[in-house]
């Protein structure tokens, strides 16, 4: 139920991996949108952002550290039942970014009653180094507001 | 109150984060707004500085941040702050504004996630980027 109309919204999830982690270990996370039947949630980015297991910035290849190799996470969307977009991409790309922000060219559209999931798998053929847990924190920026009928 | 329509208006506030500290830090910001008036944010921007004011964001990031206009937290729930201050700009732009009316409380709340790893002291400074505008009736 918005306070404004349309009113921002940031949804964060935290997806924590830990050492030994092998390529294809996922985890989901339920965002709980609280929007009523007559409003809709629209996700028009995706930030990321991996935080260590003492809460400080790791860098995009600290997770394997190998000759520099790029930790690689895969994100996928459930919206309703289904993914949008429609196939998983690239987390470690985003987060290769300046800004760690990909902006979609167009929104993700969540309707009443419509369950939302982030779901991150870990994608290297070496499992997660020694010592080297990793938190994904996925944040949704969206807004909320009241459908025009 | 304003001195031009619409009035750009940048509300910083700071929060000193150490092991005493940890948990939920909440300040108050005064946008003196007058009763015919409406504050308006736009973007948010996170600086994580050690007591030098040098950034260790490296060393420390995991907060999330929630704000508060009037009755309720818009946007709806925390978020999270690491990811604003380790971006290129150090903002993030929201979708649509969140609107502040007049006598409606403007708060700031930072939580630290990873508590037990809290050294510092760290300086949180969340700057709102927005502006003051007269209601047009």
């Amino acid at each position: 139920m918005v306070s404004q109309n349309p009113q921002p919204e940031i949804y964060t999830t935290r997806h924590s991996f830990l050492a030994g982690d092998t390529q294809g270990t996922t985890i989901t996370q339920q965002i709980n949108t609280s929007q009523s039947w007559n409003e809709d949630v629209r996700v028009y980015g995706i930030m990321l952002h991996y935080v260590g297991a003492n809460g400080a910035t790791l860098a995009y290849t600290d997770p394997v550290d190998t000759g520099g190799a790029v930790a690689q996470f895969d994100i996928s969307i459930q919206a309703g039942p289904n993914s949008v977009p429609s196939t998983a991409f690239s987390a470690s790309q985003i987060y290769r970014k300046g800004d760690k922000t990909l902006a979609l060219s167009s929104p993700i559209l969540v309707l009443h009653r419509q369950p939302l999931q982030v779901t991150v798998t870990y994608d290297n053929a070496a499992p997660i180094n020694a010592g080297k847990d990793v938190t994904l924190v996925v944040t949704l920026l969206a807004e909320m507001y009241i459908q025009n009928t | 109150m304003v001195n031009q329509n619409p009035q750009p208006e940048v509300f910083e506030t700071n929060f000193t984060i150490d092991v005493s500290a940890v948990g939920s830090n909440t300040n108050t910001i005064y946008t003196h707004q007058g009763h015919n008036e409406q504050f308006m944010v736009y973007a948010i921007g996170v600086d994580i500085l050690n007591a030098n004011g040098i950034d260790s964001s490296g060393t420390y990031s995991d907060f999330d941040l929630t704000i508060n206009a009037g009755s309720n937290s818009v946007p709806s729930n925390p978020f999270d702050a690491g990811a604003i201050a380790k971006n290129t700009d150090g903002i993030v732009a929201l979708t649509c504004p969140i609107v502040v009316q007049f006598k409606q409380p403007l708060q700031v709340r930072i939580d630290t996630i990873t508590n037990s790893a809290v050294a510092g002291p760290y300086t949180v400074t969340v700057r709102l980027i927005g502006e003051t505008s007269i209601i047009n009736t």
